[in-house]
């Protein structure tokens, strides 16, 4: 039980941030994810919800992002805090925004937080490989291939690092379709250990010979099924 | 290779991929005719024009017609198109150009000439008009540069003069009702649309030479094609379309922001500058419409910050009044208001304490010449007083920079003029530094950004030549010789970009030849730096046989058939003429809000516009 006080100023606290799961697929895979950290303070101001702003010269709104998504990525698991005026009703500001997004975006739900995002250890993705190579896909060998490691050349700003992506897999699972390959894949979330999933992507069409130059079929969709925390339960 | 697996490969896929808030989708069954409006630059700069935003507006507001948006592709997105095998399509429906009823091609600056042609190359549409049968769309040009389109009419069937929020309706009227009784052949439909106000058709004229390669007679190839064409011009501002739904870009574009259009045209008639001619008479909205208009932008987008689109806006005559019924509501909205280059002798206090409310941009003041005998000489009324008088205002307002806008080789020009460049930037700065008011916390820094002069068609100084390239260059280091202190900083736009802009400003007919050369050649991208090669071009215009001095460093004779005087831009030659004259004994021409000056824009009409 909280001492009095401070129950009353988390409760204060919490009563001004609005947090916001939202999907992000189809067309906008292609915009980054700082494009759309713009276009939500803007879908936020036609949505009429009384934003707060920053003291001083240049007032800012308060609105942060759970994980960043790469471009070519889908989500149906974003998460959006914003720091909002006054007293409110989540769902009601949920569906205000709901009504200004484009067609490739939903609103999944709305509440008050009770968490932080730095809480978030692990992504969840599901990939699908399509192309002709898949055809000859052994059950399986996938998961052989991440049991050893993989070094793949890191980009950073710093400089290119050599990694070993199989040593940040915590978990993953292969299914074979019919011209298709999918992996279930549970990778870390915080920065330090964040790994792009279409590294793995490459690594697995490079076992598998894929894509052809002339295969107008291949390609792969990578989708951000779900976060989890540390014990892997589900993020909230 | 797919279109996810191609839009994966290139940088900010999102130029490609559409899908923005706004964007307007139809049934392309249904849809009496298609039209792709092109801007030959990429998405994050073409998304910002005005033109464009109101233009596929106007279209799209009929039912009839499906008008969709295409950019040029960057680089990249072309190798990865050229190895796909992947033709240039519109954003919104994905379908190639070829699909289309009706092209458009905003021409918006020279340099883009060589991306205009490209895209048409990238559609798979030959790029000669001679060349294309039935089957391919309706090419349309228009935009600033149609006003001297000659070097680029070869590729196009018809161009659009002047403002086109009037006549694309009307040009597609025409091309839907011909196809529904029967009528439309490509020709048949040319011959009339050349029958309509406002419309430029090439192939209905024709061109002969002199020896020394002046034009010797320009005329239509038949009777009942005229022989001048007029620019349709918007009577009433306030009634004409403007779009109030505009589409969202998520990619960041160059001017991500509320604009309005407060006028058009304008007052001052400097000697060099063409949009102000062209753009004549002036006509105002008033601040009523603005102010609602501006309420809906801003409604309908959540930008923070609006704009004011006007060649002069301390000249619009209301500016006190619009700014105050912004003001009413942008401030609690945490909305900023900016304002593009001022005139130093209308900027004031008064307008300085309103936009310095939210979020204030730097200023910019353009004297364009360093001595006041060569200001006189371009007619821009402005004196060293007034620009520190304006300088002051900023200062003692907390402004710490300022950037000055000059030109090099203008007609005249001496050292003392260059000289007078760098004097003025001082003077500024000694005037920082006498203001008590000034901002102390802040170093002052003055930025002096000088440009070369092209001689632009429909400007008093379109007869004359561009400096030489040697001219220039010297002169740009001479400047920089001359500014030594710290707190200025020099900017100066390479000459051999200015040098080619004016072979294309001033260019004929023959130059078609030059462009399909450099299409071979793969060259395009000119207004960007790491695209541009001059040694190409002049290779190009080498083996076309082109000499570039003539279009460029030549004196045009004033007694020239001149390549764009087929068009009635509403300004006489007689009044260039005599304005011509005026600027070799140096005298000035005020303002059209002092005297009328007898430009000839008058009998074009228009609401709100200060002529007698």
């Amino acid at each position: 039980m909280l001492p009095v006080n401070e129950a009353v100023k988390s409760s204060i606290e919490d009563r001004r941030t609005l947090r916001l799961k939202f999907s992000k697929t189809g067309r906008l895979i292609y915009i980054s994810h700082l494009d759309l950290a713009r276009t939500m303070t803007k879908i936020l101001t036609r949505a009429g919800i009384p934003l707060w702003y920053t003291e001083g010269f240049n007032p800012r709104p308060k609105v942060a992002f759970s994980t960043p998504l790469s471009i070519g990525t889908a989500s149906v698991c974003e998460y959006v805090d914003i720091k909002v005026n006054g007293d409110f009703t989540p769902s009601e500001y949920g569906e205000a925004v709901a009504c200004q997004l484009p067609r490739d975006m939903s609103i999944l739900d709305a509440y008050i937080p009770q968490t932080k995002f730095s809480e978030i250890a692990y992504s969840d993705y599901e990939i699908n490989i399509t192309g002709r190579g898949c055809t000859g896909y052994e059950p399986g060998s996938a998961e052989k291939l991440f049991c050893e490691p993989v070094a793949v050349m890191k980009k950073s700003k710093s400089g290119d690092k050599e990694i070993n992506i199989s040593s940040r897999i915590k978990s993953l699972r292969s299914e074979k379709g019919d011209n298709s390959v999918k992996l279930y894949v549970r990778l870390p979330a915080d920065s330090e250990n964040f790994i792009n999933p279409e590294l793995l992507v490459s690594a697995l069409q490079a076992s598998l010979g894929i894509p052809c130059a002339d295969d107008i079929d291949a390609g792969h969709t990578v989708l951000r099924t779900g976060l989890f925390f540390a014990d892997e339960s589900e993020f909230r | 290779m797919n279109r996810d697996t191609v839009l994966r490969r290139v940088s900010k896929p999102g130029r490609y991929s559409g899908g923005e808030i706004g964007e307007v989708i139809k049934d392309k069954n249904t849809a009496e005719m298609r039209v792709a409006f092109c801007f030959p630059d990429i998405y994050d700069i073409g998304m910002s024009n005005l033109g464009m935003r109101i233009l596929c507006g106007v279209l799209n507001c009929d039912d009839r017609i499906w008008c969709e948006r295409v950019f040029m592709p960057w680089t990249d997105m072309m190798q990865e198109m050229k190895n796909a095998g992947m033709l240039l399509s519109a954003l919104e429906s994905g379908d190639p150009l070829t699909e289309f009823d009706m092209v458009g091609i905003t021409l918006q600056y020279e340099l883009c000439y060589s991306n205009a042609v490209m895209m048409l190359r990238l559609a798979g549409i030959p790029l000669r008009a001679s060349e294309r049968g039935e089957e391919y769309p309706v090419i349309l040009g228009g935009g600033p540069c149609a006003y001297n389109p000659e070097p680029v009419a070869d590729f196009f069937d018809i161009f659009s003069i002047g403002e086109g929020e009037e006549a694309l309706p009307e040009l597609c009227d025409l091309y839907m009702s011909m196809k529904k009784d029967g009528s439309y052949t490509k020709k048949a439909f040319l011959r009339r649309a050349a029958k309509l106000d406002g419309f430029y058709v090439p192939s209905l004229y024709s061109v002969s030479y002199n020896e020394d390669g002046t034009i010797a007679s320009f005329a239509p190839v038949y009777e009942d094609v005229p022989q001048k064409i007029t620019k349709r011009l918007i009577k009433d501002l306030d009634k004409v379309f403007y779009p109030e739904k505009p589409l969202l870009p998520y990619i960041e574009t160059v001017q991500d922001r509320i604009v309005l259009e407060t006028n058009r045209g304008c007052i001052r008639g400097c000697r060099f500058c063409q949009a102000g001619m062209t753009n004549r008479p002036v006509r105002e909205k008033t601040p009523e419409v603005l102010d609602c208009q501006a309420r809906e932008l801003y409604g309908n987008t959540g930008y923070d910050e609006i704009s004011m689109c006007s060649l002069s806006i301390s000249d619009y005559s209301r500016i006190g009044e619009l700014t105050d019924r912004l003001l009413s509501w942008t401030d609690a909205k945490k909305v900023s208001i900016s304002l593009p280059s001022l005139r130093v002798d209308s900027f004031t206090k008064e307008l300085m304490d309103k936009i310095s409310g939210v979020r204030t941009s730097g200023l910019t003041f353009a004297p364009e010449a360093g001595t006041q005998r060569l200001r006189d000489v371009i007619n821009k009324n402005v004196c060293e007083e007034d620009l520190l008088r304006a300088v002051n205002v900023a200062f003692s307002a907390g402004k710490t920079s300022v950037k000055l806008y000059f030109m090099s080789g203008l007609p005249t020009e001496t050292r003392e003029d260059i000289k007078g460049i760098s004097e003025l930037a001082l003077h500024v700065l000694d005037t920082f530094y006498k203001n008590q008011e000034k901002n102390r916390k802040k170093p002052p820094l003055v930025t002096v950004s000088v440009s070369c002069f092209i001689p632009k068609p429909f400007t008093p100084f379109q007869w004359d030549p561009q400096d030489t390239l040697d001219s220039l260059r010297e002169k740009q280091m001479y400047l920089a010789e001359n500014i030594t202190d710290r707190k200025i900083r020099y900017n100066w736009h390479d000459a051999k970009v200015s040098r080619i802009e004016a072979v294309f400003a001033r260019g004929d007919r023959r130059l078609s030849d030059v462009f399909v050369k450099a299409c071979d050649a793969g060259i395009c991208f000119d207004a960007w730096d790491e695209y541009f090669d001059y040694e190409r071009w002049l290779s190009v215009f080498g083996e076309c046989g082109i000499d570039p001095a003539f279009y460029a460093n030549r004196e045009f004779g004033e007694k020239e058939i001149l390549p764009w005087d087929m068009i009635d831009c509403g300004v006489t030659k007689e009044f260039l003429l005599r304005e011509r004259r005026r600027s070799k004994e140096g005298k000035t021409t005020p303002s059209c809000r002092e005297t009328c000056s007898g430009c000839g824009a008058n009998k074009l009409g228009g609401e709100r516009r200060c002529c007698p």
